[in-house]
């Protein structure tokens, strides 16, 4: 398997794997989303609540705010030895105490842990008019996106590598493609077609619609993919791919286990 | 209170609302104020374009 990293920012990241399977660019697309732990809000202690949302609907909001999330230093809390989910190892609380008029946003969580923050800090979370006093405590563990989306670490896809073949002797140069084309990645080139920028093909084959002559082909190649990983902030792109690849290569261990032992 | 997250994807909004807000009722079009917080899917956009936010309309009738 070959990887390229393609572009890269603080929340997105391309890369162009080769030479592995769909069902391997799957899996790992499954790690990604299920399997790789980060932290949320997972309980709440509400000691006053004036706003007009309930507590259930404050909890909500409160565990969709993603947390920064260290690669280590915290354990799942159904691994932890406290057995409770309450112990340092395993959770985090952030505190909170506002009085309105104001606009209680995630920036004033005040956190026990200074690598374990809200991502952005100007998330609202609820309104409060004057008189109106909002005390709670809020407790953060880790968990696995495939217990709750507010545990899913970022969006992963794929798609495979397009194709896009254009038969010279045939293609007369009357520019229907290149204008049926909706990402316009197909120009004249001395009297021919070609192509400027595969990668940007979504295969809808409106190319091969147009051309009389049939001169253009689509397909694509199983074994090239390209993925995008974007993540909400709580870890950096190619971490969390590296962290789904280590998870995946565990699974795969524990599996290999098993299978010895029949 | 409008979402945090898109209702379809997870995408994070709630940090983007403000400058969404800002921009559009100063007179840009919400299409290049969308495009430039680098939202992509129309699951995200719709979000962005249709939530309303109720807070105020409901504090009024609430006691405390």
């Amino acid at each position: 398997m070959e990887v390229k990293i393609n572009s890269l920012t603080d929340q997105e990241m391309e890369l162009r794997l080769e030479g592995i399977t769909p069902a391997m660019a799957n899996s790992l697309r499954r790690a990604i989303l299920r399997e790789v732990p980060v932290m949320a809000v997972d309980e709440l202690e509400v000691k006053l609540n004036d706003s007009a949302l309930h507590d259930e609907i404050l909890a909500h909001r409160m565990a969709m705010v993603p947390l920064k999330t260290p690669l280590r230093g915290y354990v799942l809390p159904e691994e932890c030895k406290c057995g409770e989910g309450r112990c340092p190892r395993c959770t985090v609380t952030l505190s909170l105490q506002k009085e309105g008029p104001c606009l209680v946003v995630s920036g004033d969580l005040l956190s026990s842990d200074e690598n374990v923050v809200p991502v952005s800090d100007s998330i609202p979370i609820v309104k409060l008019e004057r008189g109106q006093k909002l005390e709670l405590i809020a407790l953060a563990r880790l968990g696995l996106g495939k217990q709750h989306a507010k545990w899913q670490p970022g969006l992963a896809f794929y798609k495979y590598m397009p194709l896009v073949r254009v038969n010279q002797k045939e293609c007369d140069g009357c520019e229907d493609c290149v204008q049926a084309c909706p990402p316009k990645i197909l120009a004249l080139s001395g009297g021919k077609v070609v192509v400027t920028d595969v990668l940007k093909c979504i295969m809808c084959r409106m190319c091969e619609k147009v051309c009389k002559r049939g001169a253009i082909r689509v397909s694509f190649d199983d074994s090239r993919f390209i993925f995008r990983v974007e993540t909400n902030g709580s870890l950096r792109p190619e971490q969390l791919f590296l962290q789904a690849v280590k998870v995946l290569a565990e699974k795969c261990g524990e599996f290999e286990k098993l299978v010895e032992k029949l | 209170m409008r979402p945090i997250r898109c209702i379809t994807c997870g995408k994070l909004l709630g940090d983007k609302y403000e400058e969404f807000d800002r921009r559009v009722k100063a007179g840009e079009d919400p299409k290049a104020v969308l495009d430039g917080l680098g939202l992509k899917r129309y699951c995200c956009r719709t979000v962005m374009l249709t939530s309303v936010d109720l807070t105020e309309e409901i504090q009024k009738y609430k006691k405390w």
